[in-house]
């Protein structure tokens, strides 16, 4: 049997590490901890109520901006792979920054798995913090390290506030922790089920070194946990200074009634939408090193009064490294849901889910059972989830009239990870996660074209980096950075296009570089169409191996297209390890975004302005949008025509 | 033109030493699109760095409100369209050496085919071209031969700094204003001349400082912006006059609330701009906006009360405005605490309606509250003044500082009316309304106080150790083209300061902080020390724990700060006269504070002379400014006239 197939074991006890989200009981005792004891009937004054509302918020933003202070680290400060969260007693989200959400969304989950697992023994006390990157306790996969601090106020746990980053590297077999030659989770990177890394305000030098030794850059990893902790200390400290100028049955008042006010705004805008359940399947290809497997996420989405249901049912059993656990799944839900039906309203996710039902099959690659890998976790089993729930929310939308400008088509169908390592010419070791891949496109909106080189939907803010700053820190040379043509989703609205990067190795100390590559979306497009719109391109690997990239150079040209090349062309699979030596050429290409409506609807001037941008090629135009340009003018009579005959065709 | 000829016959002009000018030329023609039509060149492969905007052109300057609502956000019109862009095969690496060599015949047909479809000017940057100038500088010299008539302008000269969407980006909307913007110069510098100025025309820039009529071609993009700079030039002016270093500026206008700050006498400056969604490295003070002010609407929504961040704006303005206008704002909620005086809005120069204003708060806030009018008006203007204050704490905190330590200038139309509760609610020392009546107006102030500036910066990556002889070499060069800079605009060496900084980070850290060096000759223990210099400040911007000494230390720019300091107009000290404010008492009314839960009697002044006291709470109706004084605050008037505002211990 091949190791691809290899099966995976359980094991016995490890449900004990399954957080399911809910809520604990209140009158749940745990090893004498006290909960915060409010007055359920304090009244508070609307002036009040926004006053500390707002400065609730700018706390949370005061411990983001503290912890990309901190940190400093590429990911975190430029590509904002972070969040921020505010949580009451038992976990429920207050709010959560406006970072990369689903790092804010999961908080909740090891929240309430910690106030049941850890009171006891070793306890929860003031200025304590517990470290948690479990995916079954509640992380969306182990590279994305939780800091969480409980809040009291005398003896009591009134709050909680929490901070993720996601880890450049964490161990496992594979540099980066995206461990594509997995078998099953032990070959990952080490997780920890919420430890109490600072006790007493102090950090616990055992479990630090702990934590530090199984990363391969413990210099950088180490700075985050800084961050995580700085931050969640201004943040307390100025929860502290709230509570004690507005006492703290108030600001408590307040939290409970960001949830209550969420609750109701949402459940309000779910009325004005009509009854019906929407349908999406969509795919993963490849589960690990040398699968070729296919692999289907199905949500049937159902909206009823003022509640919706998210469920699974039909998704495929776990398998190889491209499976979430539940916190994943439900913050998957959380980026499609929130930008297209929470625009207005606070992002209190723990008033929001009292409206929101998950039926998430245990055993399932949006539900995984442990030890199944979970290395991809946050861009596989969680995007996929973001995938279906982006299109069947759009589709629900697409039929409430009030909303319809709302909607987007699919967003950036997959994440391309490119981890990139070696040697520079000073014999400098660098790790890094290439985040070039930021500059997703965009679905289209039910009246304007998707956004081309947007950006992520899981994140409202975002950088990719210059090809400067690249070259600056890594010894490559970009033959190209673009826009690809025909990438956005053709459609009466066309999506947003995504890009393509090119390098060679350059100024290396001469030993190869190493690349760990992990995405979907090459086998079929991810990034779905609405309303008869089309979906975006598909994501792709491509290796020139011993390129005479070089000569071309000599010759007085840099060459535009991998087609100008002469080498070993190697069409990467999605998920593999490879090495880029001296004159390999190296070429990747991520999702743009969904189109809209009928692309044979699309005005042909829009479409000349496209193919003019070289946004869109002659060929799509007059294959897809049946549009004839002649002499570089649309030509009408030709249009007419072929938009009739694509017609005639689909009703044959 | 004619407003300034009909002072004296023209004598105003003939007298003038020099002639500051802010204009509104670049900012008005990057908003109606009233620029040169460009074409860009770029090095072969990197065309769409422009259109990519590295994806922070969806979302810079935007708010977080803004921004969750996604199918509304997007980037901004091109500048250049594609079709009017050409790669040239060209490269050069991170080092400056040469990868490909500059291809001079696609050079040539690309110049000719966007001179063919009529560009006015074209903008040339090329990847890496501050390590290696030679292609860039080939380039325009084919511009110049092919299309002489053709603006050209090259990253390498606009500024010669790495990340190359934002000094594209620089350079395209330099090439954009330039040609617009040394027309209009001229004709004005030539109309000035003929009408019997003597000195030099200066044009004021975004940092601050202003610059001469020859500088301003290729720092067209230094001009935009340069509105709300006044403000913060003329506080750090003024805290100059009275001692105080640390200085938080509020300026409250109509839709616009705009906070900078002054540390140890000195505005903070930012080294890029964000211009209709543009990340361009333009030097600029340090000044972060939000829109509220007293045009920010106040609703209920579910039984909460929300203010902002929707503006009124002009038309129909606040409901009291009587234009049509029925949502409520802050201004609507002044008037119906009777802080703004109905028959005395601006000076007189508009009245409002105070009964549009209460039907408003009524009908909107109060009614569906079930509180009294009065209260609905109160919370409206301390919800306003928090989200003020909280902005202002946020500036000073993320620029590591404690508000605490800072006084609190309060100008704009709205300024005086809500600093008072902005300076508490910070804990600052003091609340100052900066030259008293004249508040309203304090901006314009800064155009005539403003120094001469000039910044010339390179960007070179480096490890250290740093190499003395190199550093003194790059900063030689750059300290020529400063001085040259300043002398072009006719001031003399003698005047001229130059400031010598590093910019240093901690290798692979995104984090990058300013470190002065002395201007005197370098050696190896003064670079030394500059890293010392480097690890402590970098601590204290981003605290404990925060530095990362194992990485190593990166230099990454040199820049050299030249300012020049021309006689300029002073203020003259009054002298202080009797603390009894009784004489500009203008009598008392039952007013209602928030804080007091009630209405209480207040006195009502007018216009207060230096040495005058005063306890609050009060109302300081000036002529043309109006302002609070708090419950527990008191007044004194120094001898600039600033209305200087403590809390009783």
């Amino acid at each position: 049997m091949s190791r691809v197939n290899k099966p995976v074991l359980s094991v016995a006890g490890s449900e004990r590490f399954h957080s399911d989200g809910v809520r604990p009981d209140r009158d749940a005792i745990w090893g004498g901890l006290k909960l915060f004891g409010y007055e359920p009937s304090s009244e508070i004054d609307p002036v009040t109520l926004e006053v500390v509302a707002h400065k609730l918020w700018q706390i949370n933003d005061e411990q983001g901006e503290t912890l990309k202070k901190v940190s400093g680290s590429p990911v975190a400060t430029d590509a904002n792979d972070f969040n921020v969260v505010l949580c009451d007693e038992l976990g429920d989200i207050v709010n959560i920054g406006p970072y990369y959400l689903p790092h804010a969304a999961n908080v909740d989950f090891m929240v309430k798995w910690t106030v049941q697992h850890r009171a006891e023994n070793p306890g929860i006390h003031p200025d304590d913090m517990f470290l948690c990157n479990d995916p079954w306790v509640g992380a969306l996969h182990p590279q994305d390290v939780a800091v969480l601090s409980p809040v009291f106020v005398g003896e009591e746990l009134f709050c909680w506030t929490g901070s993720t980053i996601h880890q450049v590297d964490l161990g496992g077999v594979n540099i980066g922790s995206w461990c594509v030659d997995a078998d099953d989770h032990f070959s990952e990177g080490m997780t920890y089920p919420s430890i109490k890394i600072v006790e007493g305000g102090a950090i616990r030098r055992d479990i630090e070194d702990t934590y530090l030794r199984r990363s391969r850059a413990p210099g950088l990893v180490g700075l985050d946990l800084r961050a995580h902790i700085a931050s969640n200390n201004v943040a307390k400290q100025r929860l502290l200074e709230l509570v004690e100028r507005y006492t703290a049955q108030t600001v408590h008042a307040v939290m409970r009634e960001q949830m209550d006010y969420a609750e109701q705004a949402f459940r309000d805008r779910l009325r004005k939408i009509p009854d019906g359940t929407w349908r999406c399947e969509t795919y993963q290809e490849v589960s690990r090193t040398g699968d070729r497997g296919v692999y289907k996420t199905a949500l049937a989405l159902t909206k009823r009064g003022d509640s919706l249901v998210f469920d699974f049912t039909g998704t495929d059993d776990n398998v190889g490294m491209i499976n979430s656990t539940r916190a994943g799944a439900v913050g998957g839900s959380m980026v499609a849901l929130l930008p297209q039906l929470c625009f207005d309203i606070p992002w209190a996710l723990g008033g929001l889910h009292r409206a929101i039902t998950y039926e998430t099959p245990l055993g399932s690659i949006v539900n995984a059972e442990f030890p199944h890998g979970v290395s991809m976790g946050s861009i596989s089993g969680t995007w996929s989830v973001t995938n279906a729930s982006n299109i069947c929310i759009a589709k629900m939308l697409s039929s409430a009239p009030g909303l319809h400008d709302r909607l987007l088509a699919g967003c950036v169908g997959s994440w391309t990870v490119v981890i990139l390592s070696g040697h520079d010419n000073n014999n400098e070791t660098f790790v890094t996660m290439v985040m070039d891949c930021m500059a997703g496109g965009w679905g289209a909106a039910s009246f304007h074209d998707g956004v081309d080189t947007a950006g992520l939907m899981a994140a409202i803010t975002g950088q990719c980096p210059n090809v400067e700053t690249n070259e600056g820190l890594y010894p490559v040379l970009y033959l190209y950075r673009r826009e690809t043509m025909d990438s956005g989703g053709a459609g009466e609205f066309r999506g947003g296009m995504g890009a393509t990067s090119c390098w060679v190795p350059h100024d290396t100390n001469g030993e190869s570089l190493q690349l760990v590559l992990a995405t979907f979306g090459q086998a079929f497009p991810t990034a779905l169409g609405i309303d008869g719109g089309y979906p975006a391109n598909t994501s792709m690997y491509t290796m020139v191996r011993g390129s005479n990239a070089e000569e071309i150079f000599a010759s007085g040209r840099m060459p535009m297209d991998l087609a100008e090349l002469d080498g070993d062309f190697e069409y990467l699979p999605a998920k593999c390890e490879t090495m880029e030596a001296q004159g390999d050429v190296f070429e990747h290409t991520w999702s743009g975004g969904g189109g809209f409506g009928d692309p044979i609807d699309r005005d042909p001037a829009a479409v000349l302005v496209d193919v003019l941008a070289e946004a869109v090629s002659e060929d799509s135009a007059r294959v897809l949008y049946g549009v004839v340009l002649t002499g570089g003018v649309v030509n009408k009579t030709e249009t007419a025509a072929a938009r009739t005959a694509i017609r005639a065709d689909r009703l044959r | 033109m004619n407003v300034i000829r009909s002072f004296d016959d023209g004598r105003l002009l003939g007298d003038a030493d020099y002639f500051y000018h802010g204009t509104t030329v670049t900012t008005n023609a990057m908003i109606t699109g009233g620029g040169a039509k460009v074409g860009f060149i770029t090095t072969a492969g990197h065309r769409d760095a422009l259109s990519m905007m590295r994806i922070i052109g969806r979302s810079a300057g935007k708010s977080e409100a803004e921004l969750k609502q996604y199918s509304y956000t997007g980037k901004p019109q091109p500048i250049v369209p594609k079709a009017l862009i050409r790669e040239v095969h060209e490269r050069v690496d991170r080092c400056g050496t040469v990868v490909v060599p500059f291809d001079e015949v696609g050079a040539r047909k690309a110049v000719c085919e966007l001179a063919e479809a009529g560009v006015e000017a074209i903008a040339v940057c090329f990847l890496w071209s501050f390590m290696n100038r030679d292609h860039e500088q080939r380039m325009k010299q084919i511009v110049l031969e092919e299309a002489p008539e053709v603006h050209v302008a090259i990253s390498c000269e606009i500024m010669p700094a790495i990340k190359e969407y934002e000094r594209s980006a620089t350079t395209v909307v330099t090439a954009y204003l330039a040609p617009l913007l040394t027309a209009y110069l001229n004709d004005l510098a030539s109309e000035l001349t003929t009408d019997g100025l003597a000195g030099p025309l200066f044009v004021m820039q975004s940092l601050g400082g202003a610059m001469g009529v020859s500088q301003a071609g290729r720092r067209a993009a230094n001009t935009l912006a340069s509105g709300p700079a006044g403000g913060v030039v003329a506080a750090t002016f003024v805290g100059g006059l009275i001692a105080e270093k640390n200085i938080i500026c509020a300026d409250v206008g109509g839709t616009s609330f705009d906070v900078g700050l002054i540390v140890d006498g000195d505005p903070l400056i930012t080294s890029q701009s964000i211009v209709n969604q543009y990340t361009l490295l333009v030097p600029a003070l340090d000044i972060v906006s939000i829109g509220a002010g007293g045009g920010s609407v106040a609703s209920v929504d579910l039984g909460r009360l929300n203010v902002g961040p929707t503006s009124a704006g002009a038309a129909p303005g606040p409901a009291c405005y009587g234009r049509g206008g029925t949502e409520p704002t802050t201004t609507d909620a002044d008037v119906v605490l009777g802080y703004i005086d109905p028959d005395y809005f601006l000076g007189g120069a508009m009245s409002l309606d105070k009964d549009l204003a209460e039907k408003a708060i009524h009908d909107k806030i109060a009614a569906p509250l079930g509180i009294s009018t009065q209260a609905a008006a109160a919370g409206i203007v301390e919800i306003a003044n928090h989200h003020m204050s909280d902005l202002m704490r946020k500036m000073t905190i993320e620029r590591g500082h404690d508000p605490r330590d800072f006084v609190v200038f309060a100008f704009g139309g709205a300024g005086p009316l809500h600093g008072g509760a902005l300076g508490r609610e910070l804990g600052a020392k003091e609340i100052i309304f900066p030259l008293g009546n004249v508040a309203s107006a304090f901006s314009a102030l800064g155009l005539s106080v403003s120094d001469l500036t000039t910044v010339t910066q390179t960007t070179r990556l480096a490890l250290a150790p740093l190499s003395a002889e190199v550093v003194s070499r790059t900063f030689q060069d750059l300290e020529a083209e400063a001085l040259n800079n300043l002398q072009g605009a006719g001031v003399q060496p003698g005047d001229i300061q130059l400031n010598r900084v590093l910019e240093l980070r901690y290798k692979g850290q995104v984090h990058q902080v300013d470190t002065p060096l002395p201007p005197d000759d370098l050696n190896d223990d003064i670079l030394r020390g500059a890293l010392v210099d480097f690890e402590r400040r970098y601590e204290a911007l981003f605290g404990p724990g925060s530095s990362y000494s194992d990485a190593g230390i990166e230099l990454v720019a040199y820049r050299v700060v030249g300012t020049a300091t021309v006689e300029r107009s002073t203020l003259q000290e009054a002298d202080l006269g009797p603390p009894d404010a009784g004489s500009a008492l203008l009598g008392k009314e039952s007013l209602y504070w928030r804080e007091l839960g009630g209405e209480t009697e207040t006195a009502i002044y007018g216009e207060l002379h230096p040495g005058m006291q005063l306890d609050g709470p009060a109302v300081l109706r000036m002529p043309s400014t109006t302002g609070l004084v708090h419950p527990g605050q008191s007044v004194r008037v120094d001898a600039f006239a600033n209305i200087r505002i403590r809390s009783k211990e």
